[in-house]
């Protein structure tokens, strides 16, 4: 079974990014996808019924994009360290910019700052047009 | 604005698609703030290798109650959008245990409301994780005037 750690460091050769997602049950079960576009991580967000939060709307749930932001935020940092360990939150800032319709959203993440034991993670979601972000996050993770 | 908690529960829990999906229950919900809890499933674990569940799940729960809890201290209705939500996680939730989580509104203003709130296990007062939030209001009345 290929580790998260190993398929995404991997991936930039040709790791197996969808079995190293699975490792991770939240991501399996969100139905999180991971590609490699022009050597950048990319990671998608199929739509599916159940992430809705506002079904008047309707719209994706706010934790679900959060969560989908935490998520891209840690793949892209592991994506762009040679670290042995799964990098551990410490916090996130979400800042909603627009609703977030029942369609599949994409998310990537830029290191903004690796020191030796925090790393700082800025990460961006949108849905249809990327220059219409519905979301971003800024994180921190300990990677010591 | 007070509100018929046994309505609110059961229209939450059966009619949020990603809350019935997680099995948000909401044990209370008042102008001291909303209580509610996630129990623990196979499917939420973040780290295969601990079991510890992944932080998305304490954010759906923070972010749950804290848009919840700003109506319930304003005096006219008011509809809240999440401007933004942080969330600090102090430490590693204990695995194959319930999350529970209480926010609060300590202010709101004609336009903005602010929450804070956090997720515990065992007490309230040794939490896994701390959230902040801030909230623009729309008010009926002026729905439908656009802009933000």
């Amino acid at each position: 079974m290929t580790s998260l750690l190993d398929g995404i460091q991997q991936a930039r050769g040709s790791g197996d990014l969808r079995a190293s997602i699975e490792t991770v049950p939240y991501f399996k079960w969100l139905g999180l996808e991971v590609e490699l576009r022009e050597d950048e991580l990319v990671t998608i967000l199929p739509f599916q019924d159940m992430l809705v939060g506002n079904p008047l709307l309707p719209a994706l749930h706010g934790g679900v994009t959060g969560a989908f932001l935490e998520s891209a935020a840690m793949i892209s940092l592991i994506g762009a360290m040679e670290t042995v360990k799964l990098p551990k939150i410490i916090n996130i800032t979400i800042e909603y910019l627009r609703s977030a319709r029942p369609l599949d959203s994409f998310a990537t993440a830029v290191v903004t700052k690796q020191g030796r034991r925090v790393a700082n993670v800025r990460a961006t979601a949108w849905q249809d047009d990327r220059d219409a972000p519905i979301a971003i996050a800024n994180a921190h993770f300990l990677i010591a | 604005m007070p509100v018929d908690f046994q309505n609110v529960r059961q229209a939450l829990a059966e009619g949020i698609p990603h809350m019935r999906e997680v099995g948000l229950e909401l044990l209370s919900a008042d102008a001291d703030g909303v209580i509610a809890k996630i129990e623990h499933r196979d499917h939420f674990v973040g780290d295969p290798e601990t079991g510890v569940i992944h932080g998305g799940i304490i954010t759906v729960l923070l972010d749950s109650i804290s848009g919840m809890c700003i109506p319930l201290v304003l005096d006219e209705p008011a509809i809240p959008a999440t401007l933004d939500l942080r969330i600090d996680y102090l430490k590693p939730a204990t695995p194959k245990v319930a999350i529970f989580a209480r926010a609060h509104c300590y202010k709101a203003t004609r336009h903005i409301a602010f929450s804070r709130g956090v997720a515990y296990q065992d007490s309230m007062d040794d939490p896994i994780a701390h959230c902040a939030g801030s909230f623009m209001l729309t008010r009926p009345a002026a729905a439908g005037k656009g802009g933000s």
